[in-house]
């Protein structure tokens, strides 16, 4: 079974992130609020916790390193020899200079498709698949708070959408939840 | 709030300086060259370091930054110890100039008689003796022309309020960056890279610029954190120190890209002339040296200051910043020393004893630059965008 929501729609980020300051002080509970671009400061008023894709980069980026030195040890040195402007040690360490350039540029090939992988994966956003986004124009002029009512027992929901509108919405609309988290 | 220097800090500072003045005349003592060549490393490297609070300064009034004001006195008050760096470094050129040092071999008239890479490349229109002395009076002046304009205005925009000021701020700025632009890679070239003067680097002006500006960010973000940390700057939050931060990492990395980008390209080609900048840096004595060098100026603040926790911790930027910046002091011996003495130079007690004079000295006037003034500038058009600064 669905659940009843409330989408709120706001045209202005500062409106937007001040009605949230305002309902959660009076105890409401925001599941989401849906943006074109992130509202500074909206997230500790949300209570979300900080993203750990940065976590992730890192490891990423640690496995480019190491894969973009395997892959140029193995072609350039044990595979296939090669001897390039006079330097033939035949040894990664030695001639590292030469493998920086290339160790960089999969480092951040890696991290930065590792980065976007688990982002659509954490979004649930892929090609053919239904989005989750409640409100098509909160990806160009709409910022789209979303609230539960079963999350808000205690709250009414004409009240509720009343006091959005005092709070700058543009207007209040009825809808049922995409998907859980 | 006006800043006054508290009388521990100022006894630690003339301290410093006494340091300084000890080792002077204990290098002069030891070994003449060698004092000479520490001169130049501490008048050209603290100088720059203050021509970095004026471009500092310049590029968010040209950027339009408004998150600064909150610590706009620092870099400009380090800017004001431009003339007197100025005046160390005119005098290691003059003494240059009338051989009263050797530090520059192509400055004496039988290398330039008879050396062939001298005669023959084309280095002889542009190193002449008298032409090299014109250019250092010419940008020194010119630098501390702009520095002492930007000055004027800050201060008179305190008394008077209104953007007059800061419109004029920002045309001045716009030139003085255009000067600096110049002028910062030719300087460059004649008061370090002539040391080697056999050698050339078309990327050098940029690598030594990165060196230096890195310094200041750090001196600027230690500055700031000290004075935040003894309540002189209520108004400034943990988003500036990590902003700060930030830019000290920022350019770290910029720095050793730069200096990768220089090395490996002569690695790689490994034409005479140019490799053997590298061969006296990394086939001599100096190689533990060296790798010492690039570990702290760049694993270091990579591996340490990555993470967005650490660069908003205070204790941890200030312990990594005095870290980096003394990474610095061994990028500019290294970039002076190979070539201005023969061979190996250990790094010796009365150079550090230099440097710490010399930073006593920059301290000390930068701190007075502080005191005169009010320590956020009272009408500048965007100070409140820099108290509401959150990131």
């Amino acid at each position: 079974m669905s659940k009843k929501t409330i989408l709120a729609k706001f045209t202005d980020p500062d409106e937007c992130l001040h009605a949230a300051e305002a309902l959660v002080k009076g105890g409401v509970k925001i599941r989401e609020v849906y943006s074109p671009f992130p509202i500074h400061g909206i997230d500790p008023v949300l209570g979300l916790s900080k993203t750990r894709i940065s976590t992730a980069a890192f490891f990423y980026g640690g496995a480019g390193l190491s894969l973009a030195l395997l892959m140029m040890w193995y072609m350039n040195v044990q595979d296939w020899p090669m001897d390039i402007g006079g330097k033939p040690s035949f040894s990664l360490a030695t001639n590292l200079p030469a493998f920086i350039p290339v160790a960089f540029e999969i480092t951040v090939l890696i991290a930065a498709h590792g980065m976007i992988g688990t982002y659509f994966f954490r979004t649930r956003l892929a090609p053919g698949i239904q989005p989750m986004n409640p409100e098509p124009r909160s990806t160009n002029d709409l910022f789209v708070m979303e609230i539960v009512l079963q999350d808000n027992p205690k709250q009414e929901a004409t009240a509720l959408k009343n006091q959005l509108l005092e709070l700058g919405a543009l207007e209040c609309t009825d809808d049922e939840l995409r998907y859980e988290d | 709030m006006q800043f006054s220097l508290p009388g521990n800090i100022r006894n630690l500072l003339l301290g410093m300086m006494g340091i300084g003045l000890v080792s002077i005349i204990g290098a002069f003592v030891a070994d003449a060259h060698y004092a000479w060549a520490n001169l130049l490393l501490n008048s050209f490297w603290f100088t720059a370091i203050a021509l970095a609070g004026t471009f500092f300064v310049a590029v968010h009034y040209v950027g339009e930054g408004g998150w600064h004001i909150g610590f706009k006195r620092v870099p400009e008050a380090m800017s004001q110890y431009l003339p007197i760096g100025s005046l160390f470094l005119f005098i290691v050129v003059i003494m240059g100039y009338f051989h009263g040092h050797h530090l520059y071999h192509w400055l004496d008239p039988e290398v330039q008689a008879t050396d062939e890479i001298y005669l023959t490349s084309g280095k002889k229109v542009w190193l002449q003796n008298e032409f090299w002395l014109i250019r250092t009076v010419f940008y020194l002046a010119g630098w501390i022309f702009f520095t002492m304009k930007l000055r004027q205005f800050s201060l008179k925009e305190d008394l008077e309020g209104g953007l007059t000021w800061h419109k004029k701020s920002y045309r001045w700025s716009a030139a003085f960056l255009v000067f600096f632009a110049v002028t910062s890679s030719t300087a460059s070239w004649d008061w370090l890279m002539s040391l080697d003067f056999h050698w050339f680097s078309t990327l050098f002006g940029w690598y030594v610029f990165a060196g230096f500006f890195v310094s200041a960010l750090t001196l600027m973000l230690l500055l700031t954190l000290w004075l935040k940390q003894n309540g002189y700057m209520p108004h400034l939050n943990t988003s500036h120190i990590h902003d700060l931060a930030k830019m000290m990492f920022a350019f770290s990395i910029f720095w050793t890209y730069l200096w990768f980008s220089q090395y490996m390209l002569i690695w790689y080609s490994n034409i005479p002339e140019e490799i053997n900048y590298f061969m006296e840096r990394f086939h001599t004595a100096y190689q533990p040296f060296m790798i010492f060098m690039l570990v702290i100026n760049f694993a270091f603040p990579l591996l340490v200051l990555m993470h967005r926790d650490a660069k908003r911790s205070y204790r941890l930027t200030f312990a990594a910043g005095i870290i980096v910046f003394f990474g610095h002091f061994l990028d500019m011996y290294q970039i002076i020393m190979p070539g201005a003495m023969a061979g190996y130079q250990i790094l010796l007690p009365q150079s550090i004893g230099m440097m710490i004079g010399f930073l006593g000295l920059f301290l000390f006037v930068t701190y007075r630059a502080l005191g005169k003034a009010a320590l956020v500038p009272k009408n500048h058009p965007f100070l409140n965008e820099s108290k509401q600064h959150h990131i």
